[in-house]
């Protein structure tokens, strides 16, 4: 699944290790979802979104292949 | 408060949550090594210095560190784990049921034929490993059980 989450965390200036802390997760899990090696449950995506106060459609996009 | 204050607060927060999650989680394994450790010393020294106390102390101290482990583990009041320390954990234990179900496929009726049949007999450490997978998903079974209820 592709995602823009280092592009939002940019924008928002915040460090990997930050928003992991916001959203309650470890900071490799944030890295792992950034590099595509891992999709966050839903509840997850919400917080995430709900942190930059953005759908999760904006973060998160399925792909072509439905991946 | 200006709105900037109020995110670095919020991260603040939000950090030292995460910090408190990594005290429990060394808590955890720390009482574990303790355990492991300990015991391993003194089964050491039982071996060197004889008395049954030192090997008797040394499953106590095991025993103790895992329960410990194990309490902290299950009963702190923050997650130890997260959703992906969970996926990994889960596709750990599914790669290792898919071995031993390998094993079991392939060991378990040959074991038994060739033994019958007299052709090949298998040590007996084969035969309890083989007991032991079966009990293995014996169990597997019955949480597999309890799962689906929890999803039905």
């Amino acid at each position: 699944m592709n995602n823009r989450l280092p592009e939002f965390r940019e924008r928002h200036d915040l460090t990997q290790g930050e928003l992991a802390a916001v959203v309650g997760v470890s900071r490799q899990t944030i890295n792992a979802i950034e590099r595509d090696r891992y999709d966050p449950s839903l509840e997850l995506a919400f917080d995430l979104a709900d942190c930059f106060d953005c759908a999760i459609e904006d973060l998160f996009d399925p792909g072509a292949d439905g991946d | 408060m200006s709105s900037t204050q109020s995110t670095t607060d919020g991260i603040e927060d939000a950090e030292a949550a995460l910090d408190r999650r990594k005290r429990y989680k060394r808590l955890v394994y720390g009482a574990m090594a303790v355990g492991i450790v300990g015991y391993l010393v003194l089964l050491g020294a039982w071996n060197v210095y004889g008395g049954d106390m030192l090997a008797v102390a040394g499953v106590a101290v095991y025993w103790l560190g895992l329960v410990v482990g194990m309490g902290v583990y299950y009963r702190s009041p923050v997650a130890i784990d997260d959703e992906r320390d969970e996926r990994i954990a889960s596709e750990a234990a599914g790669l290792t049921l898919t071995v031993a179900a390998g094993v079991l496929i392939l060991g378990g009726p040959g074991m038994v034929t060739l033994s019958q049949t007299g052709v090949y007999e298998a040590p007996p450490e084969f035969a309890g490993a083989m007991w032991g997978y079966a009990a293995l998903f014996g169990v597997f079974a019955v949480a597999m059980g309890y799962a689906e209820r929890k999803f039905a």
